[in-house]
């Protein structure tokens, strides 16, 4: 059994495409964590956040050759591929009815407390710092539409500000995070 | 955002929420169509992706369960082929 422990993300990619599941095995003790966690905290509920991660692993065992690491880390192309997948499983007829549930509860509830918690959960120690620099108005467009699932336009109507308006705040948000966490040597 | 003639500059402003999946199908097609033959939208969309997966960089473990249902799973759906040194097959 060859042993994983130091290899690259490009390496365990070549080598799931081998068919080697030693290699898919590290992917997983690497990344699942995080993986789990995204789709947990944007589908709210265990079971159907296993299954996205489920389903993320195997994508990455019948299609290793989709991951490009010149484009990014594994973690990243995973976490981002589990994010669509949760997406598109929230945003489904399905779980439609979920979905209004929740929303109406966050509404019930001050908005700004519910997402103070969202990035308190959700968020590793070391990427607070950066989304405490964050102007209140990008931290909150940035959570409702990553972890609240939300599409700009709909945050844009929770807000009821203008679209152009959440596209900035996002664009800028994000822009600036990534330049707080490089700031604070966080490697991306 | 039009399908048909999404700017350069319609494009860029909806990048990070792209980025973030919170944009609707159209927009996203938009995206799509453009950002191959763009080298700045195709770097800006690089950075705003690792930025949003920074912000699920969480510690939270894995529940039991899941690798054993992914072991099955691979064991179902790809029965021959070679799997740490088990020879089952050459893979498609």
């Amino acid at each position: 059994m060859y042993n994983y422990d130091d290899c690259s993300d490009a390496a365990l990619a070549v080598a799931i495409g081998r068919w080697h599941e030693d290699a898919l095995a590290e992917a997983y003790r690497r990344n699942a964590g995080a993986v789990y966690a995204l789709a947990r905290r944007v589908l709210g509920d265990a079971a159907h956040a296993e299954e996205v991660v489920q389903e993320t692993f195997l994508r990455l065992w019948q299609e290793p050759e989709k991951f490009d690491p010149d484009r990014g880390s594994l973690r990243s192309y995973l976490l981002a591929r589990t994010h669509g997948r949760a997406i598109d499983v929230l945003r489904s007829e399905t779980s439609r009815h979920r979905r209004e549930e929740r929303e109406a509860q966050l509404t019930a509830e001050a908005g700004y407390d519910i997402e103070r918690e969202v990035w308190d959960l959700a968020v590793a120690e070391h990427v607070k710092g950066a989304v405490a620099d964050l102007p209140e108005d990008q931290r909150q467009a940035v959570a409702l539409a990553y972890f609240g699932g939300h599409t700009y336009r709909e945050v844009a109507q929770m807000l009821g500000v203008p679209e152009g308006t959440v596209k900035s705040r996002i664009r800028n948000g994000l822009s600036r995070l990534r330049s707080s966490l490089i700031g604070a040597g966080v490697r991306l | 955002v039009s399908t048909v003639d999404a700017s350069h500059r319609d494009v860029e402003a909806v990048l990070a929420a792209y980025a973030l999946d919170a944009v609707d199908r159209r927009d996203a097609a938009a995206v799509e169509r453009h950002v191959p033959d763009c080298p700045d939208c195709r770097r800006e969309l690089a950075a705003h992706r690792e930025a949003a997966a920074a912000l699920a960089d969480d510690l939270t473990a894995s529940p039991a369960g899941v690798w054993e249902r992914i072991q099955a799973e691979i064991d179902r759906s790809t029965p021959r082929r070679e799997v740490q040194g088990r020879w089952r097959g050459p893979r498609s």
